[in-house]
């Protein structure tokens, strides 16, 4: 447990599945809805600013800004062209969007390798300096890029959704749709504004990932359930809870197998997850009500 | 709401909706403008000057191709010259003026598919099937049943060609035992006592380790093995237990891909004076050399086979640069599924045409010292009714290293497989 190597994978793991995890606040703070594509909005992010760069000879932030540009979009067909309307016609029930939008995690997939291939990529390095070395550990400059980014994006979150008039309403209309409706509050455009705003982060997260170990078609299915996991761990108390969630999440995929071996990593996870679902599903920090 | 304001509302619903539509509409033709404008590279151009082109009826070949899965890194390549070798068949007089027609079925390397993909494919008409998957060797009770001969292109297992039902099945790679012993014969040279294998967690790397791992234990010490999921993003944490175990070597083991180059590199960070060695023939999947952070896989020995003086080699490496660029970086793969359609147009013809199976099958068992475009010069793949896998001795076999361009640069030059039989 003392290698550094070992905490630095961990903060990485963690940060990217923090920002995975705030992409499913945003629009769970926005709609109350949990929007399962996000893993693949991260994949399409990371994957497709990799194909523009290596396959037809893209200038490299103008493939990022392509890419980011069009997972934005892909959230907002996801609101606009599904979720919406399945939840206009199906009432108060959650379960029919919540299938529209798990059948279009795995279109998204399919599509994507259809577009890009089915091999993986590398991804882009988007800072271009030499790895920082300590002793025998190693901070490459994905690492540090992910981490300052995420403590950025994190602390310009809170910010926005405290200060700002767009952020309040988020929450307003997140905490109560009807009462939103009621009071005049333009909830759609809220719901609009906060899918866009979680293909933005999770475009982010997978540019800023893929240099790990690459992207391909088939990544949006992992990276949507550790996001997922890491907000239930977190909880949805703050815009920070996904942080720890996510820190806490990316410390047991490191340390698990480092005490337990490789096979241990998905039971012990799957019982963390059993645990969380059972007795503690509003996450770590939760909500309070003052009644 | 009073009616002027309801339809106010209706009508800005209406025009929302629209929106909507038009929107999703705009993203979706961007999608397909986008993706048919860059077409993926898919496909192989065809093949060949135009020459006696085949005309008579199609022959039909069966190729289960798993495109889909992590496996792609190396069938990707294998379906392409599979295709070109195909179309060039077919452009110099096919098999006795009949082409061939390939049709293609994708087991994604799910053993429980592979039986019903066969199985399609025979319905499709197939007379010949070539196994481009990881999963072969679950087909071998079906491919008994309906008496289509067989090759597994690129498969190393021997499972596949030897018994039970293997009448029709058959291998050109050298068996996994001949690995074990040319990796044995280069860590006896270079004083390799004890390794610590990372693995993912597949079933084609189980199956692999389970012969491997016996033969490897004659000559070495396995101290420690090391299990990550093959879509894992992170082995520090298993890197890690194997360093506590202070092995003299680390075989990295999995179906190639992005795992083997996120093991290479966690290997090279926590563990940068180890000696690497690659099972994954990694050193034949040039899509994944990229993934690599620059220098990563600077000293890693790779199993490989193809040797630059095989004059067969030499010859195949010119025509894949004619339909793929002087650039293109010809692998083990290309060889192997261009030799399998040689093998199978060869017993086709002496069968006297490609749709009568049985003496197809025949024919391939009567195949002998058919030069090999792998291999060391003079290697070569031999069949009898005993002996379906084609594999005449080690030298099929060469060990390559990478160099600080990340590239498979030259041979191993502390050890290479002389050409005796294992």
């Amino acid at each position: 447990m003392t290698d550094p190597q070992l905490w630095i994978s961990a903060a990485e793991l963690g940060c990217f599945f923090g920002l995975l995890a705030l992409s499913y606040y945003v629009v769970l703070a926005g709609t109350g809805f949990f929007n399962f594509a996000i893993g693949p909005y991260a994949m399409v992010g990371g994957l497709s600013a990799a194909w523009l760069v290596l396959e037809h000879g893209f200038e490299l932030w103008l493939a990022v800004a392509i890419a980011v540009v069009a997972t934005m979009a892909l959230a907002a067909v996801t609101e606009l062209a599904v979720v919406r309307p399945v939840q206009r016609r199906s009432g108060r029930s959650e379960l029919p969007a919540l299938v529209a939008v798990t059948a279009v995690l795995f279109a998204i997939e399919q599509l994507a390798g259809v577009i890009f291939g089915y091999t993986t990529l590398p991804g882009q390095e988007l800072l271009n300096i030499q790895p920082i070395t300590f002793g025998t550990s190693v901070i490459l400059p994905s690492d540090l890029l992910l981490g300052i980014v995420t403590i950025v994006v994190f602390g310009g979150m809170a910010l926005w959704v405290r200060l700002s008039r767009t952020g309040r309403l988020l929450r307003a209309v997140g905490d109560s749709r009807d009462a939103a409706a009621l009071l005049g509050l333009p909830v759609n455009r809220i719901r609009l504004v906060a899918f866009v705003l979680s293909g933005l982060l999770a475009a982010v997260a997978g540019l800023l990932f893929a240099p790990k170990a690459g992207v391909s078609s088939t990544s949006g299915l992992d990276w949507a359930l550790s996001g997922f996991l890491a907000l239930v761990v977190g909880g949805t108390a703050t815009v920070w809870a996904p942080l720890i969630g996510g820190l806490i999440l990316g410390a047991l995929q490191v340390f698990i197998p480092f005490y337990f071996g490789g096979p241990s990593l998905s039971y012990l996870l799957l019982v963390l997850a059993i645990v969380f679902f059972a007795f503690r599903p509003q996450g770590i920090f939760a909500r309070r009500v003052r009644v | 709401m009073s009616h002027s304001d309801s339809i106010r509302a209706g009508g800005r619903r209406s025009r929302r909706r629209w929106l909507a539509a038009a929107l999703g509409g705009t993203v979706l033709l961007a999608t397909v403008v986008v993706g048919g404008a860059f077409p993926g590279s898919a496909g192989a151009s065809s093949a060949g000057k135009p020459g006696t082109k085949a005309t008579g009826t199609p022959i039909v070949v069966g190729e289960d191709w798993d495109s889909t899965s992590a496996s792609a890194a190396f069938t990707d390549v294998t379906g392409k010259t599979l295709q070109l070798a195909i179309n060039q068949l077919n452009n110099t007089g096919g098999v006795l003026g009949h082409p061939i027609k390939l049709v293609i079925g994708n087991d994604e390397s799910d053993p429980t598919k592979t039986p019903a993909v066969t199985q399609q494919l025979a319905s499709e008409g197939a007379q010949f099937i070539l196994f481009n998957t990881g999963t072969d060797a679950t087909a071998k009770p079906t491919i008994e049943k309906l008496g289509i001969p067989s090759i597994g292109v690129t498969d190393v297992i021997p499972t596949f060609a030897v018994a039970p039902d293997n009448s029709y099945t058959y291998l050109l790679s050298s068996p996994l035992s001949d690995w074990a012993s040319v990796y044995c014969g280069a860590w006896k040279k270079t004083g390799v006592k004890t390794i610590g294998v990372l693995r993912d967690d597949s079933t084609t790397t189980a199956s692999l380790d389970n012969i491997l791992f016996p033969a490897l234990q004659k000559c070495v010490k396995i101290v420690d093995v090391e299990t990550a999921s093959g879509t894992t993003s992170d082995v520090t944490a298993q890197v890690a237990r194997l360093k506590s175990h202070n092995p003299n070597a680390v075989l990295v083991a999995d179906l190639g891909g992005s795992f083997e180059i996120l093991a290479q590199e966690s290997v090279h960070q926590l563990m940068p004076t180890t000696p690497r060695y690659s099972l994954a023939t990694i050193v034949n999947e040039p899509a994944t050399w990229s993934l690599a952070t620059p220098g990563s896989l600077n000293g890693v020995i790779s199993m490989g086979s193809l040797n630059p003086t095989n004059p067969q080699t030499v010859k195949l490496k010119a025509f894949l640069a004619q339909h793929d660029g002087a650039s293109y970086p010809m692998t083990a793969f290309d060889a192997d599924a261009w030799d399998a359609v040689q093998l199978m147009k060869t017993a086709m013809v002496k069968a006297g045409g490609g749709n009568d199976p049985a003496k197809t099958n025949a024919q391939m068992q009567a195949i002998t010292k058919y030069l090999a475009s792998f291999g060391q010069p003079g290697y070569n793949l031999t069949y009898s009714a005993t002996k379906h896998a084609g594999a005449t001795g080690l030298c099929g076999l060469v060990l390559q290293q990478f160099g600080s361009n990340n590239k498979p640069t030259k041979a191993f030059a502390k050890y290479q497989p002389s050409c005796k039989t294992s």
